[in-house]
């Protein structure tokens, strides 16, 4: 195939250069993902598509000319303090307001969250195809936790001594919505460094959708995790900080922040499947410092690089930190070009909190 | 099998136990309890003793949790067989260790 020249890229369809960047050869992959980074109807088109994979073919067409929109389809069931998260459905998608607090946070936080994913990077659900999105709340007895489960986002109400309602915090919302997008697409194994690292995905998508629900950019944003969750008792400003890993809490009860800003600080635990809530602390603050330092909303250029990562075929499932580095290095060179400013501020962001971006070194075979 | 002290007043072997939860959103590790069956009545002693062999069976043929953000539990056992310890996923822990310890 020979459309390396310059323009070509106008007059594809920005269907026909999604398929070649997903399928072609290296080249041609580098050139199509070159030319739709350029192409603002990239968002459009992934939507399209994806909407073409999932409806009847009668309304296809109608999908292929962009005048169907894709639409939320939320589910929210009340677990009514059982561990059982098929209790009945409280409240449907386009259902008036139920008056039950989790309920209707959890609705209003999966729509800000479908939002976000729609318009920021042209994502139509968990996977792309419109997948409805299932919360459960009041899940459990004084259950302190939220969590994904593999096809739902569940929220407990906390024990009220430590921890609230779980679904106060948006950020929390986009959090538990982010694993189900990580899990689709890398599926990065939930143990040691690449369970941190899909904890750190998770953690910036949500402080992304707060970011962009508040209007805020890089530089106004607080970088803080589950800043509404923490009764008002305990001593802590949220749960983690991206921007100050290990400062987000020190309180008698529930002792210090643990996370490490650095990978000499790098807790090697069996607890919390190897740490991924501790050490996601090194990916989060590389994050924060791309972030501040390439400016603007951080969802627009670190965002979208972090999530081409994410879609990289070279991605395995169980790739550490350092090979998680190297492929946002390589998506800053395509998105934005080599040796660009962005590019730039990733590679050290990744040097700040100690990981390599460059391949380590091949110990040459003819050496002796 | 549990060997019994010949000189405990009752037969029930001697076991202490800690449980410890890890992990979930918050990742938060938090000491939920310990017990120790000599300060016990016999009948619970009994029950404990039984309700930990399960979970340490459990531990042994557990798959992986599917999700994001659950819990863990840690179970540290000591008995005349030495000290252990054992984790478990959220989905693989007893309700009635949860109850005991609680």
């Amino acid at each position: 195939m020979h459309c390396r020249g310059h323009g070509l890229h106008c007059v594809l369809p920005p269907i026909v250069l999604e398929n070649i960047a997903r399928k072609g050869d290296e080249q041609q992959r580098e050139w199509a993902t070159r030319a739709l980074s350029r192409d603002h109807s990239i968002r459009l088109a992934r939507v399209q598509n994806s909407l073409a994979r999932v409806t009847a073919t009668a309304q296809r067409a109608d999908a292929l000319v962009g005048v169907a929109t894709p639409r939320p389809a939320r589910v929210i069931s009340d677990a009514h303090g059982t561990e059982d998260v098929r209790g009945p459905i409280v409240r449907r998608e386009g259902d008036a307001a139920t008056n039950d607090q989790a309920t209707d946070e959890a609705y209003e936080g999966l729509g800000d969250t479908f939002e976000f994913w729609l318009e920021a990077y042209g994502r139509n659900s968990i996977d792309d195809a419109g997948m409805p999105l299932r919360g459960v709340v009041h899940f459990g007895d004084l259950y302190p936790n939220a969590f994904w489960d593999g096809q739902r986002m569940v929220f407990g109400d906390g024990d009220g001594q430590v921890l609230g309602l779980m679904t106060g915090s948006l950020d929390v919302i986009g959090h538990e919505l982010g694993h189900g997008v990580t899990e689709k697409e890398a599926g990065l194994e939930y143990w040691g460094q690449s369970g941190a690292m899909n904890e750190a995905l998770s953690d910036a998508w949500g402080s992304l959708v707060k970011q962009r629900k508040n209007g805020q950019d890089a530089a106004a944003a607080d970088w803080l995790i589950g800043s509404e969750v923490w009764t008002p008792s305990i001593a802590g400003d949220a749960l983690r900080s991206m921007k100050a890993p290990g400062t987000a809490y020190d309180d008698p009860l529930v002792g210090k922040d643990p996370q490490p800003a650095h990978m000499n600080d790098y807790l090697e635990t069996v607890q919390d499947n190897g740490g991924v809530h501790i050490n996601s602390g090194i990916p989060n603050h590389a994050f924060y410092l791309a972030a501040t330092e390439i400016g603007g909303n951080a969802w627009e250029v670190t965002g979208r690089i972090w999530y081409e990562t994410l879609r990289d075929p070279a991605l395995r499932p169980d790739a550490g930190f350092a090979a998680f580095a190297r492929l946002t290095v390589a998506a800053a060179e395509r998105l934005q070009g080599q040796g660009s400013p962005a590019a730039s501020a990733i590679k050290s962001a990744w040097e700040n909190v100690g990981v390599p971006t460059e391949q380590p070194a091949l110990q040459s075979l003819t050496a002796h | 099998m549990w060997a019994s002290r010949p000189s405990s007043p009752r037969c029930n072997p001697s076991l202490r136990i800690e449980l410890t939860r890890s992990g979930g959103y918050a990742g938060l590790t938090t000491k939920l309890g310990e017990l120790d069956t000599a300060e016990l009545p016999e009948e619970e002693a009994r029950e404990l003793t039984e309700v930990v062999k399960r979970a340490e069976t459990a531990a042994g043929s557990q798959r992986p949790t599917p999700g994001a953000d659950r819990f863990q539990y840690h179970l540290a056992i000591e008995d005349d067989d030495g000290r252990r310890e054992v984790t478990l996923g959220e989905d693989h822990m007893p309700d009635e260790l949860r109850k005991l310890v609680r």
